[in-house]
């Protein structure tokens, strides 16, 4: 059984992110970029369904300027066999994103699609829905548990207030949540022999998708400044505040 | 690294480029993650005053230790720069969490892939690689230091052998070491660069002893050991490389050490610069923050650009080296450089902490006694200084 | 302009994330609800202030995949099709965009006009406002950002609607939803939080009277969980939870710009922590210094008063 993880190239989660003064979007040049967190989650939980010997071959894709190699090769560093990476310099959007990678599932034919759930630059939380619905496929988002038997997948998903457990018949979407797993290290021995895997360069007009955006951006600003409050004195002081001035007690 | 100089048109037109190789640069990012990920396990060990075994076990897991050795031992072959660029990462951990690598990138791991026959290194690299077999370097004597003719530790030969006696001191790893790089005269008339030899010894032979541990200045444990050799018979297989020359491996193995050495103050000031910056960012004065004042921002001025001009000499020493061009005095002043600006970045730390900079459990407080031995070890700057004039008034 | 809100519910009540999605809604044009699940919360749903309308589709499970085939056949009659930010909206509103062709807008936190919404990006560290060209908006709400739609003083009428063919793809199999006396963390209109100065997994009782004498949930800083204090589930922050309750009660967090990111849009800030440098007094409404264990039973007495 193939594997397919898409993996994103995004602003290091460590970073604190500074808006530009133009308002034009944020700054990223000379950042520490790193792969979205939820996407090694994905790549983690696709090499434990190899070792465990019910994925034969995991491919890795990336959208994004050619640097986003680095993630892919992060992604082989970690287990994936090789990479394939649809290099624009462009903006794009999930819908976009859905469109070039049911594409590239078209193309390879894998049997499960394993994304984060979001990437932590634009919050969307919309990719793997979007691919589902492209593909007609199901989806088991925010995973929490995946099990793979009989041609069918059973996810665990984090929902409000708990967990559900949906049956998905195979093809089908997994998006990863934060508890599916603690994704490894890419050892220094794996960084040498993924040097030798492959990755395919190609662009989004060779897969045939229009990549404009839907969205434009209008502007973009830093969120209002918190104002420092004020010192209380003691329990008595802070609880009175909170009822009488506050009051939100 | 790869940059040229200026020689001729097409190097002007190529220009230099100054960045590390994207293998090295993935080295230097997975192991930035790694040691976040075990920066929170110093607290349990500063309380306990026991590393976690999971530290050596994530090491040991993803590669560090194979790190400088050839991969037809299962090593990764990497070479300074790659062991340099990773070590100034780890150093942002507390030593004892990475005290075990020394050996591994130091000296005596390049004494035994350097000389040891082809034989010792099938016995010995693949344990050292998988951590089974831990190692020591024995060199340094109470009475002998930077003078190594001043040995007094003595290996006659005998019909078995070698009979070793003397003692060592300040030896890292010495309690878990299953064998030990051991430096001793052989023929004390013939003098240091003709009389001394270096030899493998099993720690489980009978008349060796760790007589002692010497908590440090640093994080007290586990420290360094003292260690004794009564009539140990070493076997004839036990000389490492040949009879009499081990006064130069000692050189060569301190001399590639010392890069490391360098690497690990640079890893410990850069630490220190970025902790600076943060606090200097957040700590209220005046209305303001401290990062607003004048004499707070020349510091981190003054870090930064040190702490800059040490990493390009030390990249520039290693990769210089990996190429063959082994010279002396670039690792010296390497080494000199990086520790004694590290030195001065970390104290500009504290400064910047106030009060806080010198109270247990802020990471500056402690890289300020760790960094200090960095001046020491591998060479004193004095003794570095020795060698960039000697080299230089050639 | 007629908007389609999609209901969140659990079975017998609407919860409130779907009246900020309808106040979203009543901002855009005339509101109709649709509640896929029992009759029950299609009655509830008639009564929320604002609902022109509500469509019900009575089904047992409510699954991503035939919800937005249905609702993908409903989309016609409306220019914009929203729902709460909560798992379910975010499960099934970006699907419904795919089948649509339009590019979701997840999350929004303001509208400016009929095409053009601000969202939080980069865990709230930006606001984006964007301009759709897209002929239909697909939107899901930020709940903290709109103050929902009184859950009575409406009267809508109630019509049913017809389920589109289920794609046959997936089934429910189970579910565990926790009975907790306590709030949801993301829903919560008080939120709790301890951080590594709680010191140990037992320790993390101590929020409890606390958090039972407000009705909060239980939160947690990165840091203590990964010191094993609390589990993941709790962490508020950016690669955990964000939250934005009415209050959110910090004690021990130094406030690390991680955490911070996971909770700077609530509305009333306290923290309480024996450093009086620590970050977290920058963005709190009321600080309290002092030692937490000193400090927490007065609190909870003070409350009892």
């Amino acid at each position: 059984m193939k594997l397919l993880v898409p993996v994103k190239r995004v602003v290091d989660y460590n970073v604190k992110v500074r808006v530009k003064p133009d308002g034009t979007g944020v700054e990223t040049a000379n950042v520490k970029m790193s792969m979205n967190p939820f996407d090694e989650i994905a790549v983690e939980e696709a090499v434990r369904l190899k070792e465990k010997g019910i994925a034969t071959e995991i491919v890795a894709v990336s959208i994004g300027p050619s640097q986003a190699q680095e993630q892919i090769r992060t992604a082989l560093a970690m287990g994936a066999d090789r990479g394939i990476l649809v290099e624009t310099a462009d903006t794009v959007e999930p819908i976009a994103v859905a469109k070039l990678l049911k594409a590239i599932v078209e193309k390879e034919g894998p049997q499960v699609v394993i994304l984060g759930k979001q990437a932590i630059d634009d919050d969307m939380n919309a990719t793997g829905q979007m691919l589902a619905a492209l593909l007609g496929w199901g989806q088991g988002t925010f995973a929490s548990k995946v099990e793979i038997a009989d041609g069918a997948a059973n996810v665990t998903r984090e929902v409000d207030g708990g967990l559900e457990t949906v049956r998905l018949k195979l093809p089908a979407i997994v998006t990863t949540d934060l508890r599916l797993n603690e994704p490894r290290y890419a050892s220094l021995p794996n960084i040498m022999k993924a040097r030798k895997k492959p990755i395919e360069t190609i662009k989004p007009a060779d897969l045939g998708v229009d990549t404009t955006p839907r969205l434009k951006v209008i502007k973009v600003e830093e969120p209002p400044k918190r104002q420092a409050g004020v010192k209380v004195a003691s329990a008595a002081e802070l609880v009175s505040k909170l009822r009488n001035e506050a009051k939100v007690i | 690294m790869n940059y040229q100089s200026p020689g001729g048109a097409a190097a002007l037109d190529a220009g230099m480029n100054f960045e590390i190789p994207e293998a090295v640069a993935e080295f230097r990012s997975v192991t930035r993650v790694l040691v976040d990920d075990l920066l929170p396990l110093e607290r349990e060990f500063q309380e306990t005053g026991v590393v976690p075994p999971q530290v050596r076990q994530t090491l040991i897991k993803n590669g560090y230790f194979a790190l400088a050795f050839p991969e037809e031992y299962g090593g990764l072959g990497m070479g300074a720069l790659a062991q340099c660029v990773v070590q100034a990462e780890l150093a942002r951990l507390p030593p004892q969490f990475w005290t075990e690598l020394r050996p591994l990138m130091g000296p005596a791991a390049k004494n035994i892939l350097n000389h040891a026959s082809a034989e010792q290194k099938a016995r010995l690299v693949p344990g050292m690689i998988s951590g089974d077999i831990p190692i020591a370097f024995g060199l340094t004597e109470p009475h002998c230091g930077s003078d190594l003719g001043s040995m007094r530790t003595t290996a006659t030969r005998n019909v078995d052998g070698w009979l070793l006696n003397g003692s060592k001191t300040f030896i890292s790893n010495a309690k878990n070491a299953k064998t030990l790089v051991v430096y001793a005269y052989t023929d004390k008339a013939a003098g240091p660069r003709g009389g001394i030899s270096a030899f493998l010894l099993e720690a489980s032979t009978p008349g060796y002893r760790v007589d002692g541990v010497i908590p440090l200045m640093g994080t007290a444990t586990p420290g360094v050991y003292e260690i004794s050799f009564s009539d140990v018979q070493l076997p004839p297989d036990s000389l490492l490389g040949e009879e009499g020359k081990a006064f130069h491996y000692a050189l060569e193995g301190l001399n590639e050490g010392r890069l490391n050495v360098g690497a690990t103050a640079l890893g410990m000031g850069e630490y220190a610069l970025e902790l600076a910056v943060d606090q200097a960012k957040i700590r209220p004065a005046f209305g303001g923050f401290i990062a607003d004042l004048q004499a707070i921002r020349h510091m981190i001025a003054n870090m930064a650009t040190e702490m800059r001009a040490a990493r390009l000499m030390l990249l520039d020493a290693c990769w210089r080296f990996d190429q063959g061009e082994k010279r002396r005095e670039l690792a010296s002043m390497a080494k000199l450089f990086a520790t004694e600006a590290g030195s001065r970045a970390v104290d500009s730390a504290v400064q910047i902490f106030g009060g806080y900079g010198y109270c247990r459990g802020f990471a500056v407080e402690r890289l300020y006694r760790d960094i200090r031995i960095t001046r020491i070890y591998e060479g004193s700057s004095e003794i570095q200084r020795n060698t960039i004039s000697r080299e230089i008034l050639r | 302009m007629t908007v389609l809100v999609l209901a969140d519910h659990d079975g017998a009540s609407i919860n409130q994330p779907t009246r900020s999605a309808i106040a979203a809604a009543g901002k855009l044009g005339d509101v109709h609800l649709l509640v896929i699940g029992p009759e029950a919360v299609a009655q509830a749903g008639a009564k929320i202030a604002g609902v022109a309308k509500v469509l019900h589709a009575a089904t047992e499970h409510l699954l991503a995949e035939p919800a937005a085939a249905l609702i993908q056949s409903l989309a016609g009659n409306y220019t914009h099709l929203l729902a709460p930010g909560s798992a379910l909206g975010k499960n099934v509103m970006p699907r419904v965009a795919a089948l649509l062709d339009v590019q979701p807008i997840s999350d929004i936190s303001g509208i400016v006009d009929a095409d053009t919404f601000v969202r939080p990006i980069y865990a709230g560290n930006a606001l984006a406002t964007v301009q759709s060209s897209d002929a239909k908006k697909v939107i899901t709400v930020r709940a903290a950002s709109f103050d929902p739609a009184a859950p009575e003083g409406g009267s809508a009428p109630i019509e049913p609607a017809q389920p589109a063919a289920d794609p046959g793809v997936s089934s429910f199999v189970g579910a565990e939803i926790v009975k907790s006396e306590r709030p949801e963390l993301t829903a919560a209109r008080v939120v709790v939080s301890g951080g590594r100065a709680i010191g140990s997994a037992e320790n993390f009782k101590i929020l409890d009277g606390i958090a039972d004498k407000l009705g909060a949930a239980v939160g947690a800083s990165r840091a203590a969980v990964d010191a094993g204090y609390a589990p993941n589930d709790l962490q508020v922050g950016q690669t955990g939870k964000i939250v934005a309750p009415e209050l959110y009660m910090a004690f021990g967090i130094s406030g690390a710009i991680q955490h911070l990111a996971g909770m700077k849009d609530s509305k009333v800030i306290v923290a309480i922590n024996k450093d009086e440098e620590a970050p977290i007094f920058q963005v709190a409404d009321y600080g309290l210094v002092g030692d937490i264990f000193k400090l927490i039973p007065e609190i909870e007495a003070e409350l009892n008063k």
